[in-house]
């Protein structure tokens, strides 16, 4: 059984929000913006029949690291590991695409990653848990309201329908 | 409905590469292809950050289009307030020269070892998390740059240090940066600190003795203590001071002047010998 994800949409979008996400998204939504990238990632997760999406994952979270990360291979390895863990539960839990399902399932998603990338900058790079603790809660809360949000849209985007 | 594989060996492939490519990048062995991957990302990130420049300048014009006139009104008043303060600082430093010659000391931008240059640098991008404060330039080695040299705007302000340069980008750790410490002394009264990003609280300035001085509105500036950050370069200003007699050393809320959300061009500090 093939994706339901229209990659000449898909693809390009994912290139475009990169760009965006580092340059306008970055200049003028300065608190807590939305990280688009990962969300479409998200939506392309659910609509995956297979684990390839992961290369998809590995690509622009290493574009991240290398482009604008502030340590090198947090955003790959976070983005990797929240795809396949989110692919792992959607096979566990989702029977079928239920609206209410995949709101739920793009909000855990979201704690997942905000989750590793803390983990990850204080078990590799030794960050202090004191710096990243005043901001973390907020911005693991904006982060799972965005992708609640916006999954569902962002999967209605790349969706293609199956021959 | 048939149940979508779970792929563990594209997984495992993907881990066993990423481990690679860090390990490599923790010995330095990663610059080439990060150089040829920037070479292709940075133009493309620099042509949106112009856009976005463009746009953010149109919404500010529409913004301001009203105070105009009485920002016109201000800046001829603050123009002639200047240009009297041009005139009297000529007028010390035609003194100050004599007595440096007087003194045998170096002219101009020059310390007692060595002068300062800048270098005029677009940003590339910013940093697409929230937590880590940083900014791509197009300031490379080309350009003379080096890790650990800072990066200012207009004025003489400090935004932050160069951590990563490749052939034709840096990437310059910001000052609000969590991992951001930079040696600094309070102007008034020259007590010498830490100044510590904060993230989104802003900065702090650190590890004051309790003998020292701290006052509020006294401007910080760099002490020069640290290699690429010579001295001088202006920081912001004390906000609130926090003291106590149980604690080993005082600090204060530093408001820095520096705007990082609308910083479009910045300048790298080059310290050559004199």
């Amino acid at each position: 059984m093939k994706d339901k994800i229209n990659y000449h949409i898909f693809l390009p979008a994912m290139f475009l929000l990169f760009f965006l996400e580092s340059t306008f998204i970055a200049q003028f939504w300065t608190n807590f913006p939305p990280n688009l990238v990962l969300i479409l990632l998200f939506a392309s997760i659910f609509l995956s029949r297979s684990s390839d999406f992961v290369y998809v994952a590995f690509f622009f979270g290493f574009l991240s690291d290398i482009f604008s990360g502030s340590h090198f291979g947090i955003s790959t390895l976070s983005f990797v590991l929240t795809a396949m863990a989110v692919f792992m539960l959607k096979v566990k839990f989702m029977k079928e695409d239920r609206f209410t399902k995949i709101v739920g399932l793009s909000a855990c998603a979201a704690i997942l990653y905000d989750l590793s990338y803390l983990f990850l900058a204080i078990l590799v790079y030794n960050a202090d848990f004191n710096d990243y603790a005043v901001v973390a809660p907020q911005k693991i809360l904006f982060d799972t309201i965005y992708a609640a949000a916006l999954v569902y849209p962002a999967m209605h985007l790349i969706y293609k329908e199956q021959e | 409905m048939q149940k979508p594989a779970i792929g563990s060996k594209n997984f495992i492939f993907i881990l066993v590469v990423l481990f690679i490519l860090i390990a490599m990048n923790s010995q330095g062995r990663l610059e080439g292809p990060k150089n040829v991957a920037l070479s292709w990302l940075a133009p493309i990130g620099s042509r949106f950050q112009s856009s976005s420049n463009v746009f953010g300048d149109f919404l500010s014009t529409i913004e301001k289009i009203d105070s105009f006139k009485s920002e016109n009104e201000r800046l001829m008043a603050e123009n002639r307030d200047l240009n009297y303060k041009l005139v009297k600082n000529e007028e010390l430093t035609l003194e100050n020269e004599a007595l440096r010659k007087q003194l045998r000391f170096k002219s101009g931008l020059c310390g007692e070892s060595d002068c300062i240059s800048f270098e005029l640098g677009r940003i590339t991008g910013r940093t697409l998390d929230s937590y880590g404060k940083f900014i791509m330039t197009d300031l490379g080695k080309g350009d003379g740059a080096e890790i650990g040299n800072a990066v200012t705007i207009g004025g003489g302000i400090l935004i932050g240090k160069i951590v990563e340069v490749n052939e034709e980008y840096s990437k310059v750790m910001l000052l609000t940066s969590p991992e951001s410490s930079v040696n600094c002394l309070t102007e008034t009264t020259r007590a010498n600190g830490l100044l510590r990003g904060k993230y989104s609280t802003g900065v702090k300035l650190e590890m004051i003795d309790q003998s020292e001085g701290l006052n509020k509105e006294d401007i910080v500036i760099t002490s020069g203590l640290e290699t690429g950050i010579p001295k001088g370069l202006i920081l912001g200003k004390i906000s609130v001071v926090e003291e106590s007699p149980n604690t080993v050393f005082k600090s204060a809320e530093v408001e820095l002047f520096s705007d990082f959300d609308h910083i479009e061009q910045v300048f790298l500090v080059k310290q050559n010998e004199g």
